[in-house]
Parts: C-alpha cells; sequence; structure tokens
C-alpha cells in the first residue's frame, strides 16, 4: 500500500523539481542547465573562468573544489534538490521581484521534497536526518493544545481500546499531512476524512472492542478524532491554494461592504435596537462571529457559531415576543452577518463543510445553526432588489453608493450609540452620587461618635480629678503623669484631619 | 432478521425539516410537541426553531431534531440547504388558506426532485380549530397525499389536537426506511466483515493522484 504511494511520489517531485530549477541559479533571467551547475551559458562560463583562476593561484584549493563538485554530481537527486536549493538560498541575498517568486517557488517544492523524504525517513532513515524533525517543526501551540486533551482523555479509557483508537486517527492524520502538503486535490482529502469517519463511527459501534462505551463517550471520541486529524494539517486544509476560497472571501466582503445600507427592517428582521440590551446582544453575537476565524478546529468554530445564534435569539426573544422561530431568526442572522462582515467566512464555511464529522452538521444544535450561518452567507451573496422587496432602481442607487447610505434608520441607530453610551454614563455617575452621599452620612456618623467619645472620656476624666484631687506630695510621691494638655493637642489634630472633607462633602 | 438484530441497539438520529409558508404554524407546531406550550412566553425556551425529542418506539431509540426553516419567500431558494441530509420532512399549511396549500404541493415536487423517495413526507393541515374559515378540503388534501405518497393529517397547534401522532407516524417511517437503506447497503456490500475491516482497504486504495503540476 505504502509502496503504491511511493513509487509515484518521487517521479512528481522530481517533475515539479526540474520546472521550478529551470532557471539559473545566479538569477540572472535566463534558463539554467543541469550540466552547467544549474547555471545558464553566460554564467557557467564566468564561473569556470574564475574556478581556473583560482586553480592556478591556490592549486590545492582548486583540487578540493573539483573533489567537491564530483561528489556533487554523484549525490542522488533528492539530497542534490536540497543543496541546489541552499545555493539559491545563498543567492538570495539580492534579490529581484522575479527571484522572490523563484525562491517562492523552492520553498514550495522544498516542502514537497521534506514530505517525500520523510516517507522515505522509515526506509533510509539516515539519508533524512535533517527533516527527521518534521513533525515536531509544525507543532504549535495549538496542536499541543488539541494532542494534550485528547492524550488525557484516552488515558481514562482502557488501554486497548484507547491504542486501537490512538492507532486509527494517527494513521488517517499522517495521511492527511502527507496528501495536503503535496497539493491534493481538495476532493480527495475530503474523501480521505469522509470515508474515516464514517468507518470509525460504524468501528465504534459495531466493534465488540467499544461494547462498553456510552453514547457520550463514542460522541467525545469522534470530536476528538475530528480535532486531532485535521489540527495538523489545518495550514494545509484551511484555505488552500488549490481552490478559489480565497477569491470568494474577498468577493463576499466586498459584497458585504455595498450592502452596509442594509436595514434589519429591510430583512425583515425584528430588531428592536432602541433597547441597550439588544443591542449588547448583538454586539456579542457579532464578536463571536468573527472570532470564529480565530479558532483552529472544527469544533471550536462550532462553538463560537452555536454562542453566536445563541446572542441572535436571545436578542430576538428581548425585541419580540416568546421564542423566536425560524422565520425572525434567519433575517437577525443576516442581519448580524452584514454588521459583523466577518473574516473569511467562506473559507471557514468551507472548512467545516469539507471536513466536519458529517454526522455532527447533520443534526445537533450546531449543526442547525450552522446551516443557518450558510444560509445567510448564500442569501447575501445572491440579494438582489427582489429579495430585499424593492425595485430594481432603487437598489442600484443604494449599490453604487448613489443614495446615502445613511438612512434615517441608520441615523437613529447612530445615535442611539450616543444615547446608550450617555445613558450608561447617566447611571454610572448616580451611583457615585448615591455613594457619595452614603458616604457623607458614613463620616457624619462617625465624626458624632468620636464626639462622643472625646465628650464622655474628658467626662470621665473630669470625674475622676475631682473624686481624687491630685494633691501633690514633695519627695515621697512618685512623679505623676498628667495627661490633661496631650488629650486636648490630639483632640485637635482628629478634628483638623476631619475638618476639611467635611466641609467639603 | 439479521439486520434488524445488529441495528436495534443502534439510536437513530433522525433530521426532520418544517416546511410550508410563513403564519401556518410550523413553530407552535413543534413548540407543542416538544414543549406542550401555546403562545406562551416561556424565559426557559431561548428559541423555537431548533428542537430536539427523545422517542422510544417498540425496542428502537429514536433522536428527533426537528429544524424549522424560515417560511419567507424570498428565503424560499434557500430550502436546499436545509433539507440537505433530512430523513424525514413536515409540509405544513393552513386549512384557511389555500395559497399555503399550493405552497405545499411546490415544496413536495422540490423535495421529491432533490432528494427522490429517500425522504419521508407528512403533510399537515394545520388550524383544525378554525374549521369555520377552513379553505382546503380534506378530501383534496387527502387525495393529494396519497398521490405523492405522503400520509396527512389534521391537527390543531391551539387545542393540542393530532400533534403527538403526526411525530410518531413520521418517526416509524423513517425507522423503516432506515432498515432498508441498511439492508440495502448490505446487498450491496457482500459480507460485512470487509466493512468492518475497512480501514485497511481505505489504506489501500492509493487515490490515482490526478497529479497537477503546481505552476502557478
Amino acid at each position: 500500500m505504502i509502496m503504491a504511494f511511493l513509487s509515484s511520489q518521487p517521479k512528481r517531485s522530481m517533475f515539479q523539481l526540474n520546472e521550478s530549477d529551470l532557471m539559473c541559479k545566479n538569477a540572472c533571467g535566463f534558463y539554467g542547465n543541469p550540466e552547467w551547475r544549474g547555471l545558464c551559458s553566460q554564467c557557467f562560463r564566468e564561473y569556470q573562468k574564475k574556478a581556473e583562476a583560482s586553480r592556478s593561484r591556490h592549486p590545492l584549493r582548486g583540487k578540493e573544489t573539483l573533489t567537491e563538485q564530483t561528489t556533487k554530481h554523484q549525490t542522488p537527486p533528492s539530497v542534490g534538490s536540497s543543496t541546489l536549493s541552499q545555493t539559491v538560498s545563498t543567492v538570495k541575498t539580492a534579490l529581484s521581484p522575479f527571484d522572490k517568486f523563484v525562491s517562492k517557488k523552492k520553498q514550495q517544492s522544498e516542502r514537497k521534497t521534506h514530505t517525500v523524504k520523510s516517507i522515505f525517513a522509515g526506509a533510509a532513515p539516515k539519508d533524512a536526518e535533517p527533516e527527521h524533525a518534521r513533525p515536531t517543526r509544525q507543532v504549535s501551540a495549538d496542536v499541543q493544545h488539541v494532542v494534550r486533551e485528547f492524550n488525557e482523555y484516552l488515558q481514562t479509557l482502557p488501554k486497548p481500546i484507547a491504542s486501537d483508537i490512538a492507532k486509527r486517527i494517527q494513521t488517517v492524520a499522517n495521511k492527511l499531512l502527507d496528501y495536503s502538503a503535496v497539493d491534493y486535490s481538495i476532493d480527495e482529502l475530503t474523501k480521505i476524512a469522509g470515508n474515516f469517519y464514517e468507518e470509525f463511527s460504524d468501528r465504534l459501534t459495531r466493534n465488540e472492542l467499544f461494547a462498553g462505551l456510552d453514547e457520550a463517550s463514542t460522541t467525545k471520541i469522534m470530536d476528538y478524532a475530528e480535532s486531532y486529524i485535521l489540527i495538523r494539517s489545518y495550514k494545509n486544509l484551511f484555505c488552500p491554494p488549490t481552490t478559489d476560497d480565497e477569491d470568494k472571501d474577498l468577493q463576499t466582503q466586498k459584497q458585504i461592504r455595498k450592502l452596509n445600507w442594509v436595514t434589519a427592517q429591510r430583512l425583515g428582521a425584528t430588531v428592536d435596537e432602541m433597547n441597550p440590551d439588544v443591542r449588547e446582544h448583538i454586539d456579542l453575537a457579532i464578536t463571536d462571529i468573527i472570532e470564529i476565524d480565530t479558532k483552529k478546529t472544527v469544533d471550536a468554530k462550532l462553538k463560537c457559531v452555536v454562542s453566536c445564534c445563541r446572542n441572535i435569539a436571545q436578542m430576538l426573544q428581548l425585541s419580540g415576543n416568546g421564542p423566536p422561530s425560524a422565520d425572525q431568526f434567519l433575517p437577525a442572522v443576516i442581519y448580524v452577518v452584514l454588521k459583523a462582515n466577518p473574516p473569511r467566512m467562506q473559507s471557514n464555511i468551507k472548512f467545516i463543510t469539507r471536513f466536519a464529522n458529517p454526522n455532527r452538521l447533520r443534526t445537533g444544535e450546531a449543526g442547525y445553526f450552522f446551516t443557518n450561518l450558510c444560509c445567510a452567507l448564500s442569501f447575501i451573496e445572491s440579494m438582489d432588489a427582489k429579495s430585499l422587496e424593492m425595485t430594481e432602481d432603487e437598489f442600484q442607487l443604494y449599490m453604487s453608493g448613489e443614495i446615502s447610505s445613511s438612512s434615517l434608520h441608520e441615523q437613529q441607530a447612530f445615535m442611539c450609540d450616543g444615547l446608550r453610551q450617555m445613558n450608561k454614563n447617566l447611571q454610572i455617575l448616580n451611583e457615585l452620587k448615591q455613594r457619595q452621599a452614603r458616604l457623607d452620612e458614613k463620616i457624619k456618623a462617625e465624626q458624632e461618635l468620636m464626639e462622643d467619645f472625646f465628650a464622655s472620656c474628658m467626662r470621665k476624666i473630669q470625674e475622676g480629678r475631682e473624686k481624687y484631687p491630685l494633691i501633690v506630695k514633695p519627695r515621697r510621691q512618685l512623679p505623676v503623669f498628667t495627661f490633661g494638655p496631650a488629650n486636648n493637642a490630639s483632640k485637635e489634630n482628629i478634628q483638623d484631619s476631619l475638618n476639611p472633607s467635611w466641609a467639603d462633602s | 432478521m439479521a439486520a434488524s438484530a445488529v441495528a436495534s441497539p443502534r439510536v437513530h438520529d433522525f433530521k426532520v425539516v418544517l416546511l410550508g409558508e410563513g403564519c401556518v404554524g410550523k413553530t407552535s407546531l413543534v413548540l407543542r410537541y416538544v414543549e406542550n406550550k401555546f403562545n406562551e412566553k416561556h424565559e426557559s425556551t431561548l428559541q423555537a426553531s431548533f428542537l430536539t425529542k427523545k422517542l422510544t418506539i417498540g425496542n428502537r431509540r429514536v433522536n428527533l431534531s426537528i429544524w424549522d426553516t424560515a417560511g419567507q419567500e424570498r428565503f424560499h431558494a434557500l430550502g436546499p440547504i436545509y433539507y440537505r441530509d433530512s430523513n424525514g420532512a413536515i409540509l405544513t399549511y393552513d386549512i384557511t388558506d389555500d395559497d399555503s396549500f399550493q405552497k405545499v404541493k411546490n415544496w413536495v415536487k422540490e423535495l421529491k426532485k432533490m432528494l427522490g423517495t429517500d425522504i419521508m413526507l407528512t403533510i399537515i393541515g394545520n388550524k383544525t380549530d378554525l374549521e369555520k374559515q377552513r379553505n382546503v378540503s380534506v378530501e383534496t388534501a387527502e387525495q393529494y397525499a396519497e398521490s405523492v405518497g405522503a400520509t396527512h393529517f389534521q391537527t390543531s397547534a391551539k387545542l393540542n389536537r393530532g400533534v403527538e401522532e403526526v411525530f410518531l407516524d413520521l418517526s416509524r417511517r423513517m425507522i423503516e426506511q432506515a432498515d432498508k437503506q441498511d439492508a440495502e447497503k448490505r446487498a450491496l456490500s457482500p459480507s460485512s466483515r470487509s466493512t468492518a475491516a475497512g480501514n485497511v482497504v481505505l489504506l489501500e486504495e492509493t487515490p490515482a493522484a490526478p497529479i497537477k503540476s503546481g505552476c502557478c
């Protein structure tokens, strides 16, 4: 099985290398020739002249370069290609735009040779020593996180089950990683993932090895498997260069920007924009929908979708009455997408539809909400005068920006933003005022207490003095400590410190 | 039968879409069924567009995911995205509104075209509490339902009449259909063992690499 894969691979990579290596290694813009060390005729002649000159000056060193040359010619093609690429990278220092293109090409083909070599690595490890670190090199924090979580979960399962699962998932993950790195068509990759989900879930339900697992853990295993096999090749699977996802993303963004005049009312969404709580939920929903792009696993992306849609549902519940139906829900989703203009929405949706476990999208809340999001996007893409129930002329005027986008409603919404802020500030001020008043009262009470305390102290001292008048008996008496004056002073001090704040308030 | 014996412990996850014009009472119908509520303000229900219900029919466990769809005309084109991969569809019309019945007919045509006979159809005439204003006769509706292989029910979400039966009947038919599909699958792949060891097979079938030279 692997043999078939191998035999098809090297040929392919050689073809790729030849194509991108056709240019002269000196980056002069002419085609090079492998016989001339990858240089064009002109550059090779100069190179030879230089070599000859140096050989005549240092005969010994000349020999060295010669042996170097011969060994280079003997090296197998795959290693030769990597040394060639090194030459390019050394030349790369003074680059024209064209060279940048070449070096980019180079990197791509290098990436391919790496994967090829990594396949070789098993058979002939000494050939691919520097490339052996491939998996670890690509591991990012996200991958580590997913892997760690999955490993932790596997440890809670019985050993035979865990090892069986790990083995299977690892195989598919590697396959996806290798295949995606060599630009397999996206449909092939989707098929690989789809087949895996189907057979793996079938195995989980039917194989007696997994008989002890309940439904919840099966779902969990499926989710982890999905995250694991996708995250390692995420870079290659998300918005792959073999598709036009990126163009579509740009198109959608442009379209949404053009549609900035569309209001909730036009869409038939019952959104009470004057209600500050409603606005709050809209903002939260917008944040969620934008966050989708930052997540790297289907699971995390779908969680954002669910959170976004829950906010929308809450928002609708606040603006209308009762739990919102789909009739109200979809327009609201469209409205939020328009407001948010989320980045790379098409790529994200494509990624999920291509590689998510299909069962997850078919049933469950996440699937439903995701479908609504797809619908919203599809509606936005094909939005025209008819779908907004307005005349063609009017629609065109709006689209071309001839009619001001800030319609009355929009202005109200903006004003509402200001008002909302103002209301909030007023509330805060009110609260502060109340707190100030409470503070004042407390200070007053405290001061009264202190005054009382001083008065009673003074009274007691007075009483004591009267009761036991001080009679100075010279000599035999120990020196008596009189605290009358000191006490007075401290009282004044405290009052001093209190007075200013009291007077201010 | 061996097939059903193996399949019986399995939990069926069914997706059911609700189709129909706006204001025919799709949402009320599900809310009545799942939460036994009608037109009440309930904080507990966050939204009524997606609801689930667990059923046990015979010895089969069924999880229903009920997907409400937007009924407005402008969203009609989005239908296929909603009903893709669904096992059943409930098409609702308002017995006082002939237009809504015509819409149901359109939906049926579309579903048949897109999904063939894989999807189980149920046609519902809702709002029987408004019998006096009836505009769609029972006979016409039943005849039509029979002609397209759908079952027909009359319900009133308001009075909670006939709602339970709709979902029960649909679930039964969906189980039957699932069994049939399972059997067909088995017939296609001669031994079930080969599919169980499918992962190995998968590895061996090296894709006939549609090699494209990445020239740009």
